[in-house]
């Protein structure tokens, strides 16, 4: 009975993965059919400023970022016989030419015509408010739902009018990165030949021990107060950062916007949202499908466009806060990357000189120190990643504008 | 027997009618029998009787005559016995049994008028048909048992009588429905009702009548027919002729029926595929005919003839099933055992049914023996059933009781495994069914059942659901035209999610419908050319669409619940089987269907010509307790005709159409345990559709073959779906996700059937398309531009073959092969970026198609022998599902990894799946 028993369990893993997670593998077949579409991305705002509408395309899997819709005519209507007219900065970016800030009860929509002469234009779109404010922005030590300590970013907000209901909050943060492994000293090859190849240390030409870096939010962080008795956001969370996240070792700061959304727009964030976090769970495997925005082509009815051409509200508030200030005398959160000291091997010929030769050139380790007491195969220098060693593959090594100490 | 020769004999006799020698006479009679009075008679008499004793009971009377004829004392006595009496010239009294021995030859004896004399004396009489048996008779009747009917008359003009009686199973006593009693040699037959009972319309004299049934032995009997009568016959059980007796019963109905699309499918026949982990499934049966397709390998729920899997009224005992399956699919909700058969209108769906588009899974238990107990255990790799049928009174009233249960948990709990020990999957249902006899007229029966599935993905979230029904049916007979029926059910579907594994986000979430109807039927049988079937329905709907509430005082969980939604549905209707001739048939029927959603409840208004969002909203009106809020209703017309081409050959014709008043809403291609049921309010319309269908019906070899080529077109409207990404649970405002489109499927049935001999089985396939479409002004309410796109169970190419082979008695092979189209699906065709974030984009709705499907199970099914006298008889059941080992993929999804967008595909049964089963019958 033991052929019986294998098998039984063989079937309860397999019914039991089904449940869980399906029995999963790799699918084989080809996915051969590869839709080029135009990618609107336009956020306009009531923010006095050259207003962006950025145009890209659609991209393979395989391909390794967008191309850009370079050369379109961008314009945007505001209803009653104003327009504005948008210039390409830089390829698929285009500002507008002069800056502008949208207002309320204006029915403005969208018009791009682009090089091979498709057109295409927008729903009207208006303001949902005339402003909107942060009301406080704030960050506190805390432990989280899953049970992860860190810090926590919050938001109040709060409309007497309440006519807000949907915000959406993007935020920039910018933190002190502090190379663990950074000497003064750096490796420069000086000469290279067939069979050997001159190298020497030299003082840093330029500052990579303290960097400043920067990311963007890349989820969608939307709130809908349209339930709630108030239109107020309260102690509303932005962010989270683990303890344990590098980016907190020294000084932080995060610029929090805060975007007052149409109905429409919220939806297609929403929605947006509900594609991207595809999930693996067997129950709630949403109907996916292409994600029509507002912006539709006047010369093919079934051409797709994707993107959305958003009017809002838009505001912004900045926090900073040191490390000491919420962990004063903790540890420091572990760097980033394992930093371990290598010796590579300087032999060998052009083309086929071991690590360091290859390594060097794409710009993947950092001189340390000479290696003191070599051990057999090994080189004369101690290399480190160049993370650990220089900040600048992580940040910039320029202090931004609105940095404050 | 030996009285035969002897009345022919008589009948030559010359004599005189009784009048003329009247001779008045007194008697007192007291407490006496027939035999008695009659020997008293001789005594103070001069008469002589001559008579068989065993014609006569001892049933005594009490009467006193005075001075009235000797004819009169004896048509009195005699009127409640089928006897006949002559009484000659030499005052010899003849009794006769049934016929009556005429003093003069019927006119046209000699085939010419006889003159004269006589004529006076027929003039006043009304023109007898006398009943004559020697030009009937042949040779081979002889050994059949005869039976007489009726007391003949003289003065009964009609040829014709009719014959009613009860068939009943002469070991349990229960009535033998669907039995077959043909008359020999003409084309009179008939076929018994629900309660045993049949009519025919024979002529007078000898009729050789056949009987024939699945399970039941076939008998004949030489009946004689003198005057309309009462025939009961008590039958024995035929076990060895079983399957050819079902196979053959079905046959001619296939061809003489005059709906189209419907299929029955006994309980027997289930075990002639191979079973899927151990299990018989007569719904599993359903899915190798065509028209009926599931979304996949273990998919609950079935798409019938293009229709999604909420448009599938399923009634077990005429209770609505909410969720016919255990296990997402895997296994179906009822006990095997205790189903009796399941009759699938696809096509025609008779007036008496409503509520759903797509088709009806009539689900029937059996009645519970009421002479003996009686019992089935069957125990597989994951299940064990049992049922058992206990007499309650005896020859009337019986009990059916299942149970059955997986027992799942421990296999999981000795697995190595964690990430499967700390999992759970179950489920129970239990079904309880007492039907009685009150007497000849009354019947009723009452049955309840409940089943729960209980599982648990990750150790923190526990879901359950639960299905919960009773019935309680009142049929009666008013009379042999005339027949009603009450019926009182109520069903309720729940599930429960559970979870508990945060600090402080723990809940409990719970959606539940609940639906009452009471429904009154009357059917009567005008004459020979129609058959009328008329009723009225009311059923209540209770929905509570989602409540979610914090599990602990801790947990942060808002607590929401979605106000309850109440909605009645009523329906009138009336049904005609109409038979114009022997060829053409019709069935007429008609329904007007009536629904009304009901308060308390508080709807938004959306302003006019915008999309339905949050933004949208003008007003919010509120509506009291029982407050109509909005109404919709319409006819709906069954109507279905037959014409026989030839004997065994028929075309057919239907229209139909229908409306639904509940929708699902699921964002899934399957039945999904968390899929909710929303009634129809003032934004959502019901759901309509309209078929035609029209087929050829063909049997060849008496009956061994049958063929059938059935096409259909469907179009529906008000069909529900969803925006994409559409948030379901748990949304006091769904009307905002939904979008209400058209659908259209077309298709062509091919299924060809060997019934009997050691190979038998059918091959079924279909061609056909399921198509939707989602139209809008507003961009995001339009799917593919606005045109027709695959639904996501179109599966163009669909073809079974279903194979048994009987190498003895007790040892079957049975096979099934299925191969269908992959389904179709949206498949991420390339990235983009917005806002920073890097998307996917999709492909057009449906665009893909995942593989193919192909599968190829085997089965053995091995019996004990078949001694007559055992205590029980019991078989095993081996099979290996998925004998080809084809990895099918149930989906293809894609997984962003570490920023790469990957393909996988997910399987459910990739390997070949052995399975052993005991059953035991007792």
């Amino acid at each position: 009975m033991q052929f019986i028993k294998n098998e039984a369990t063989c079937f309860w893993s397999i019914l039991l993965m089904f449940i869980l997670y399906g029995c999963v593998e790799p699918y084989e077949g080809t996915v051969k059919d590869f839709d080029d579409v135009l990618v609107v991305n336009a956020i306009i705002t009531n923010e006095y400023k050259r207003q962006e509408v950025l145009l890209t395309r659609s991209y393979r899997f395989e391909d390794n970022g967008p191309t850009a819709e370079k050369n379109a005519t961008v314009i945007v209507l505001d209803g009653e016989g104003g327009t504005f007219n948008f210039e390409e900065t830089e390829p698929g970016k285009y500002l507008s030419v002069n800056p502008f800030a949208v207002e309320i009860g204006m029915n403005y929509s969208l018009s791009i015509t682009t090089v091979n002469g498709n057109s295409y234009a927008s729903n009207t779109m208006q303001l949902p408010v005339s402003s909107t404010t942060i009301g406080d922005l704030y960050a506190e030590r805390i432990t989280n739902n899953d049970g992860i300590e860190g810090m926590g970013i919050f938001v109040d907000s709060f409309d007497p009018l309440g006519k807000s209901f949907y915000y959406r909050h993007e935020y920039e943060e910018t933190y002190i990165i502090i190379a663990p492994f950074w000497t003064p000293f750096d490796l420069v090859v000086v000469s290279e030949g067939f069979l050997i190849f001159g190298m020497r240390v030299i003082l840093r030409e330029r500052e990579e021990k303290l960097c400043y870096g920067t990311d963007l939010s890349n989820t969608i962080i939307l709130h809908s107060t349209k339930e709630l008795t108030e239109d107020r956001l309260s102690r509303y969370n932005v962010r989270f950062i683990d303890r344990d996240n590098y980016i907190l070792s020294y000084r932080y700061s995060i610029l929090v916007k805060q975007y007052v959304q149409t109905p429409e727009a919220f939806s297609y964030y929403e929605t947006l949202k509900g594609l991207s976090q595809s999930s693996e769970n067997i129950f709630s495997e949403d109907q996916p499908g292409f994600l029509a925005g507002n912006i539709f082509s006047l010369n093919d009815s079934k051409e797709n466009v994707a993107g959305f051409f958003e009017i809002a509200t838009v505001t912004e508030k900045r926090i900073f806060f040191n490390y000491e200030d919420f962990f004063p005398g903790e540890e420091l959160p572990p760097f980033l990357k394992e930093c371990d000291l290598i010796a590579p091997s300087l032999e060998g010929t052009v083309g086929s000189r071991s690590l360091l030769n290859a390594i060097f050139y794409e710009g993947m380790v950092s001189f340390y120190d000479y290696n003191r007491n070599p051990g057999p195969n090994e080189g004369p220098y101690l290399m480190v990643r160049s993370e650990c060693g220089d900040c600048t593959t992580l940040g910039s090594n320029r202090s931004p504008d609105f940095w404050i100490e | 027997m030996r009285i035969v020769p002897t009345i022919l004999l008589l009948l030559f006799f010359k004599s005189v009618v009784g009048q003329e020698n009247a001779t008045n006479i007194s008697l007192e009679i007291q407490n006496k029998s027939i035999k008695e009075i009659l020997s008293e008679f001789e005594q103070k008499t001069d008469f002589h009787f001559y008579f068989a004793e065993e014609w006569l009971d001892n049933k005594t009377i009490s009467k006193t005559y005075k001075n009235v004829s000797v004819e009169f004392i004896l048509d009195d006595i005699l009127k409640n016995t089928p006897i006949n009496f002559f009484i000659s010239w030499d005052k010899r009294i003849i009794l006769t049994r049934n016929n009556i021995i005429y003093g003069e030859l019927p006119k046209d004896f000699f085939g010419i008028t006889i003159d004269d004399k006589s004529e006076a004396l027929i003039e006043n009489e009304t023109f007898a048909n006398p009943v004559f048996l020697k030009e009937q008779r042949n040779e081979s009747n002889l050994n059949i048992e005869t039976i007489r009917i009726g007391k003949e008359k003289k003065d009964l003009s009609q040829k014709r009588f009719k014959l009613t009686g009860f068939i009943t199973n002469a070991k349990t006593g229960k009535p033998i429905s669907n039995l077959a009693i043909v008359v020999k040699e003409t084309n009179i037959g008939t076929i018994t009702d629900e309660a045993g009972y049949y009519e025919l319309e024979l002529t007078s004299g000898l009729n050789l009548i056949e009987t024939s049934s699945l399970g039941i032995e076939n008998i004949k009997r030489n009946v004689i027919i003198y005057n309309s009568g009462k025939l009961d016959l008590k039958l024995n059980e035929n076990y060895e002729q079983l399957k050819e007796v079902v196979i053959r019963a079905g046959a001619t109905k296939n061809v003489e029926d005059t709906s189209t699309g419907n299929v029955r499918i006994g309980s027997e026949e289930s075990k002639n595929i191979p079973l899927v982990l151990g299990e018989r499934d007569v719904l599993k049966v359903a899915t190798t005919l065509p028209g009926v397709t599931t979304a996949g390998e273990g998919a609950a729920g079935f798409n019938v003839r293009g229709g999604k899997t909420d448009q599938n009224l399923i009634l077990l005992d005429d209770a609505v099933v909410y969720n016919p399956s255990h296990f997402f699919g895997v296994f179906q909700a009822f006990n095997p055992f205790a189903i009796r058969d399941v009759t699938i209108y696809k096509g025609s769906i008779p007036a008496e049914y409503g509520g759903r588009l797509s088709s009806v899974f009539d689900i029937r238990t059996k009645d519970a023996n009421n002479q003996e107990f009686k019992g089935e255990v069957s125990i597989g790799p994951v299940t064990a059933n049992a049922v058992v049928e206990l007499p309650i009174s005896k020859g009337k009233g019986g009990l059916l009781l299942g149970g059955r249960g997986a027992y799942s948990d421990w296999i999981l709990k000795s697995l190595d495994e964690s990430n499967l020990k700390n999992s759970q999957a179950s489920f129970y249902d239990f079904i309880a069914k007492y039907n009685h006899q009150i007497d000849d007229n009354n019947e009723i029966r009452a049955s309840g059942y409940y089943s729960r599935d209980a599982f648990s993905m990750t150790s923190d979230s526990l879901f359950s659901y639960t299905n919960r029904l009773f019935s309680l049916n009142w049929n009666r007979r008013f009379n042999e035209k005339s027949s009603g029926s009450v019926l009182l059910v109520n069903s309720q579907y729940q599930f429960n999610i559970d979870f508990d594994g945060s600090i402080n986000q723990n809940f409990l979430q719970r959606f539940q419908i609940e639906e009452t109807e009471l429904k009154i039927q009357l059917s009567h049988m005008f004459n020979e050319a129609h058959k009328t079937n008329y009723g009225i329905s009311g059923k209540l709907y209770s929905v509570l669409p989602g409540k979610i509430e914090p599990k602990g005082t801790d947990d942060l969980i808002q607590p929401l619940s979605i106000p309850k939604e109440k909605g009645l549905e009523a329906a009138i209707f009336v049904s005609d089987d109409f038979k114009v001739n022997e060829k053409l048939t019709f069935d007429l029927g008609f329904r007007y269907s009536f629904y009304a959603a009901l308060g308390p409840s508080s709807q938004r208004v959306y302003q006019d010509n915008l999309p339905k969002t949050t933004g949208t909203v003008i007003d919010t009106l509120s509506y009291d307790k029982n407050e109509v809020i909005e109404t919709y209703g319409g006819p709906e017309v069954r109507i279905s005709a037959r014409y026989l081409l030839a004997d065994d050959f028929s075309i057919k014709a239907s229209f139909n159409n229908a409306y639904q008043f509940i929708h699902t809403l699921s964002n899934n291609t399957t039945v999904s345990p968390i899929d909710t049921w929303k009634l129809s309010d003032s934004h959502i319309k019901p759901q309509q559709a309209n078929q035609f269908s029209l087929g050829l019906y063909k049997n060849i070899d008496v009956n061994e073959y049958e063929f059938s080529l059935e096409g259909f077109y469907k179009k529906q409207q008000h069909t529900l779906d969803f925006k994409s990404g559409a948030n379901l649970l748990l949304n006091k405002n769904i009307e905002t996700e939904i979008l209400q489109g058209e659908g259209k499927a077309y298709g062509l049935e091919f299924l060809v059937k060997k019934n009997n001999g050691k190979l038998n089985g059918w091959m079924g396939y279909t061609y056909s398309r399921s198509l939707f479409k989602l139209d809008s002004e507003f961009d995001q309410e339009r799917v593919n531009d606005g045109q027709y796109f695959p639904s996501n169970f179109d599966k163009p190419h669909d073809f079974s073959l279903v194979l048994n082979y009987k190498f003895t008695r007790r040892i079957s092979l049975s096979s099934n092969f299925v191969y269908q189209t992959g389904r179709p699906v949206t498949f991420p065709i390339g990235n983009y970026v917005f806002n920073n974030s890097e998307y996917v984009l999709y492909s057009d709705r449906n665009q893909f198609r995942i593989p193919n499907y192909y599968r190829l199970d085997i089965g053995i099914n091995l019996e004990g022998n078949h001694k007559r006298k055992k205590f029980a008889h019991s078989f095993w059941s081996f099979s290996v599902y998925n004998i080809l080992g084809r990895n099918n993929p149930y989906s293809v999804f894609f997984v962003n990894r570490n920023g790469e967008i990957k393909a996988f595909q997910s399987s459910i049964f990739a390997i070949p799946i052995p399975s052993i089963t005991y059953n035991i019958k007792f």
